[in-house]
């Protein structure tokens, strides 16, 4: 349906200014399933939904600690996003080998584009397929970033990427301003009740589809996954009342 | 265009009949495309950098995604087209700073550093393993012979300026740039007519929300390239807007 | 490559040409002070009276160098590089002292593999969110922090009297009066040390390097006057 001449690689520019094999990548992660990251003044936080692929199998792993103080989120190919995350380790273990300090997150994510970028502009690579969000506390406080494909990144106060994502964002966009002050408890139910704005109808949020990650000032970036997700999960539960933010929207899909 | 789609225009190592390389004029409209303007003024006492940027969400910190980096302390760099392929040349330019230094223990002129990366920007249209650059790219820059202004583009062309702009809104800026009085005009006079440009060309029915971004590299500064300071910018931004506004 | 014969292996630094001397610091209450004296010796034969031994390397960090001049010279040149490609990434955040300080032991240490080390035995001060921090690395690639430190020389004259004055309540008056004393001390009993000094602190205003100040000697001493005891000649 795209099909064209210009197309099949990353090294040619169609006559409108285009790269079409960067915008097929990027298109890569929007078929990945969800994943939001939100930071107050004291965390920043991402989530994400995991898929499996039948039901004798395990759920794939989407969220990846970094270093004690960041991790990161993915949508699209998991694969790709392993390489990213073993990359951003690397560069975070030789940092503190070298200066027995933490790597700025800001820092590593341009960092992590700059590489991207290389790949897409040369013959005999292809674009990484993946975007991820970055959650992180250092110097600077918490920040929660996004990379994609093209090797471009941005800075938000939340943000959410990945399949079905843009019901998510609209979730976000309403409130984010309200969530510089929040707990973390409440931070998590920012999280998942957002990302259950990307669900497919008829679909749930359960302790084996869903997995977070949070970091805050000097504090270990911790996974909350399978049993740790369940508190969580009944506290949006009864904050599924009528009338409540996430029942409604749900209805609109 | 006439040769569009018939196969001249596929790789740039490939010459068209006509003697066109077409990868490299796909480049060029790459950067007429993206969605950002920048400029840039030569002043008696340094030199301005401008750009103008859409915010693609309201999420977005305010002031993180910048369009106008360092290369050196002497030496900025205002960047039109696509971002990452911005960056990149934005990299080797902080190599080609730190690689001169090294060599000769001082800081490198500007019109050396705009003649490295026009060069690195031509040897990505010679190739065809690489592409050329999606960025045109300014470079204001102060050392021993003063405040200079160069521009670089795809093709590996670059020029010096007194004035100059780049990326979507070029041709309308340059032709206001060229009303001002360009061998009088001070960096703080030069601040908020760059800002009235920026709003004068924005064409506020395809973005609504953008930002502009201000630096220079000029004797207040310390002969150091700065974003400017902070109040600077607001009262600019003010003046763009009223100018904005009187001529509606 | 030649394979080259045994009796003339290749070699490297092997001595250190033109040195400075002890270079001395100390925490006190507010900041962290360091202190070198100004000359840079060639054997004994003082070289050049004028140099500098102590250097601001980024807003809040300092260094205070001992041994070979351009070794350090180079390690500047490393640090200034540093400095720049901060300046480039601009994000609000900057290097702290340890950082620095981590970062110059590897480059000691791994010149040091090499066997081709940068012949320095050097100080690092900063200070930061009320917290001042004094370290210490050499061309070993050992790395330490302390409250007081001193290089070479100055680590038998200057150490015992800072280990006996030393307080962490103490003014920055009080620091600079020890840091006198003992480059005095230095000065009385280091034939390469000189009464010509300079004195620098980092606190929260930022790094200040002082202009050099000379000091007064006492050399009235009894003993000094009379001589040598054993050839009653007026040497020793």
């Amino acid at each position: 349906m795209f099909r064209n001449q210009y197309d099949t690689d990353c090294i040619t520019w169609s006559p409108a200014g285009r790269i079409h094999q960067i915008e097929y990548a990027m298109e890569a992660v929007k078929q990945g399933s969800a994943a939001v990251g939100l930071r107050s003044k004291t965390h920043a936080l991402v989530a994400s939904i995991k898929k499996s692929s039948n039901e004798l199998s395990s759920y794939q792993k989407k969220i990846f600690k970094i270093d004690e103080h960041m991790g990161i989120a993915i949508a699209g190919l998991v694969p790709d996003g392993r390489v990213l995350a073993k990359y951003m380790r690397s560069e975070c273990l030789n940092y503190r080998f070298v200066y027995d300090g933490p790597l700025q997150v800001g820092r590593l994510v341009a960092q992590v584009a700059d590489k991207s970028q290389l790949g897409t502009q040369r013959a005999g690579h292809r674009p990484y397929g993946v975007g991820l969000l970055v959650a992180g506390y250092d110097q600077t406080g918490p920040h929660i970033f996004q990379t994609c494909p093209s090797g471009n990144f941005w800075e938000y106060h939340a943000f959410a990427i990945g399949s079905r994502s843009q019901a998510a964002r609209t979730y976000l966009e309403r409130r984010f301003e309200a969530f510089e002050e929040l707990p973390l408890d409440e931070l998590v139910m920012h999280a998942l009740l957002s990302l259950r704005e990307t669900l497919a109808a008829g679909a749930e949020l359960t302790t084996s589809n869903v997995a977070l990650g949070y970091v805050t000032a000097g504090g270990t970036f911790t996974v909350l996954e399978d049993e740790a997700v369940q508190p969580y999960l009944d506290m949006i539960g009864q904050a599924d009342a009528p009338g409540a933010p996430g029942a409604a929207a749900q209805m609109e899909e | 265009m006439a040769s569009i789609g018939t196969g001249y225009d596929q790789s740039t190592s490939t010459f068209s009949p006509d003697g066109r390389i077409f990868q490299v004029e796909y480049a060029v409209k790459a950067v007429d495309t993206s969605g950002s303007t920048a400029i840039g003024v030569k002043c008696v006492d340094g030199v301005v950098l401008a750009v103008e940027k859409s915010l693609v969400s309201k999420m977005m910190v305010h002031n993180t995604h910048k369009r106008i980096f360092h290369l050196d302390e002497h030496i900025g760099m205002a960047v039109s087209g696509v971002q990452a392929d911005a960056r990149n040349v934005m990299n080797r330019g902080r190599g080609e700073a730190t690689q001169y230094r090294s060599t000769y223990g001082d800081a490198i002129p500007g019109d050396v550093i705009a003649t490295r990366l026009a060069g690195y920007m031509h040897l990505h249209t010679m190739y065809w393993w690489l592409r050329p650059f999606g960025t045109s790219v300014l470079i204001g820059s102060y050392d021993q012979d003063g405040p200079q202004l160069h521009d670089v583009d795809p093709s590996g062309l670059s020029y010096r300026h007194f004035a100059a702009a780049v990326g979507k809104a070029k041709t309308a800026a340059k032709s206001q740039l060229e009303k001002l009085p360009l061998s009088t005009l001070t960096c703080r006079q030069a601040v908020p007519e760059l800002a009235k440009i920026m709003y004068s060309i924005h064409d506020d029915l395809k973005e609504k929300t953008f930002e502009i971004e201000i630096s220079w590299v000029c004797e207040e500064s310390g002969k150091k390239h700065t974003h400017i300071p902070a109040d600077l910018l607001t009262s600019a931004v003010a003046a763009g807007k009223a100018a904005k506004e009187a001529e509606e | 490559m030649f394979a080259q014969p045994a009796d003339d292996p290749r070699k490297n630094t092997l001595r250190p040409m033109v040195t400075g001397t002890s270079a001395i610091g100390i925490k006190y209450k507010g900041g962290v002070m360091v202190a070198t004296d100004t000359i840079a010796c060639y054997g004994n034969w003082i070289r050049y009276k004028d140099v500098q031994r102590i250097h601001a390397v980024s807003k809040d960090t300092l260094i205070a160098m001992n041994g070979e001049m351009s070794d350090y010279q180079k390690v500047l040149q490393i640090l200034e590089q540093k400095r720049l490609a901060e300046y480039c990434v601009d994000d609000g955040s900057t290097q702290t002292s340890a950082e620095l300080h981590s970062y110059l032991t590897r480059v000691m240490y791994q010149k040091r593999c090499k066997f081709d080390p940068l012949w320095n035995m050097l100080l690092v001060g900063g200070f930061r969110n009320g917290e001042a921090y004094l370290g210490y690395t050499d061309l070993y690639g050992t790395h330490f922090e302390d409250n007081f430190l001193a290089t070479g020389l100055g680590m038998y004259m200057a150490l015992p009297l800072m280990r006996n004055q030393w307080t962490p309540e103490m003014s920055e008056a009080d620091a600079r009066a020890l840091l006198q004393m003992a480059l005095k001390i230095c000065y009385y009993r280091d034939t390469r040390a000189s009464n010509k000094v300079q004195i620098a602190r980092v606190d929260a205003s930022g790094v200040h390097i002082d202009e050099p100040i000379t000091l007064q000697g006492e050399w009235n001493h009894a003993r000094f006057v009379e001589g040598g005891a054993k050839s009653g000649d007026g040497g020793w």
